[in-house]
């Protein structure tokens, strides 16, 4: 699993069938100490986050697959938990 | 993918039994050059992957990487993750073609 | 491509925003591949993607330039969502296509938070 802020979101009309209804935020992975680690990804939710708020991700296939009702897709990265605070 | 310059094949007579018969070529990964876009450089890396297609020396080539190498009927079953996917005709950027196999032979 | 980074696998598991810079055609190809259409891809980083859609896409090196499959009938200058890994040849399935990119969804708008861009950290390690 990969720490995140959520920075954005993204709007699409042609897309891949299985994101029909689904919305693309803009995570950025970042370091223990908020620094952006790497390219910003896209993900979808699975627990109801919103812009700003630190996240974490996971890239488990099967989690997506079930949370999109698809039996395939080419979104892997899923928002799985909302961090209460800083530590 | 990536576009990668075959640079030479490599041999292999022990290696894992499911291996056997597959032929393997060295490729060097080549990228746009980023500072003038017109053509494309190498990037001194070197890769070995299996070819399918029948690649020689001198080919400019597509390469997949990762265990999507696997995702092909002569190799899923291989323990490998870089395959030749096929051989490159033409690049083409905005500013027009920066790479043609027939000028290039 | 070549980047090994810490928060994410080595594996290229991966769904970056690229924008969309050319095109590669093929003169022999496995016979999965068939009618291809392969688009050069130059994936954004977040200071670049702040700047909209008319983005220098080579503004800042690019170390990677990735070629993927375009399932979304991408043009030139188009800022896409690049799927990266195994999961770029899902679409297929059952099909077996050998690609580890394709472009999933062609982005009409990527909007970015500047309050909370301020909470990240941009400057380089």
């Amino acid at each position: 699993m990969t720490p995140a802020l959520v920075v954005g979101r993204t709007h699409a009309t042609i897309k891949d069938a299985s994101l029909q209804g689904a919305t693309l935020w803009l995570v950025q992975p970042i370091m223990a100490d908020d620094r952006a680690d790497g390219f910003p990804l896209i993900a979808i939710d699975a627990v109801g986050a919103a812009v700003g708020d630190r996240v974490m991700l996971s890239s488990d296939g099967p989690l997506a697959r079930t949370r999109l009702n698809a039996e395939k897709t080419p979104v892997r990265w899923t928002i799985i938990g909302l961090a209460d605070q800083r530590n | 993918m990536f576009i990668a310059k075959v640079v030479g094949s490599m041999v292999s007579t022990q290696k894992v039994a499911t291996m056997t018969g597959h032929k393997l070529m060295m490729v060097e990964p080549y990228r746009v050059d980023p500072q003038k876009g017109d053509s494309l450089v190498g990037t001194g890396r070197s890769f070995v992957a299996v070819d399918t297609l029948g690649s020689g020396v001198g080919d400019m080539v597509l390469v997949t990487q990762g265990s999507s190498a696997r995702l092909t009927p002569e190799t899923k079953s291989l323990p490998i993750d870089a395959v030749v996917i096929g051989l490159i005709d033409q690049v083409s950027l905005a500013q027009g073609c920066i790479y043609d196999r027939k000028s290039e032979q | 491509m070549f980047a090994i980074r810490s928060g994410t696998f080595f594996g290229m598991i991966e769904m970056r925003i690229g924008k969309v810079v050319g095109t590669v055609t093929l003169s022999r190809q496995h016979p999965t591949l068939m009618n291809n259409r392969l688009r050069i891809v130059i994936p954004l980083d977040l200071q670049q993607l702040v700047q909209g859609p008319n983005v220098d896409p080579w503004s800042s090196d690019p170390d990677d330039v990735v070629i993927a499959w375009d399932h979304c009938s991408a043009g030139l200058d188009s800022i896409v969502a690049l799927a990266e890994g195994p999961e770029a040849a899902q679409p297929f399935l059952p099909e077996l296509k050998p690609i580890d990119a394709g472009i999933a969804a062609l982005l009409d708008e990527v909007s970015v938070d500047p309050v909370a861009l301020k909470k990240i950290k941009l400057k380089k390690s």
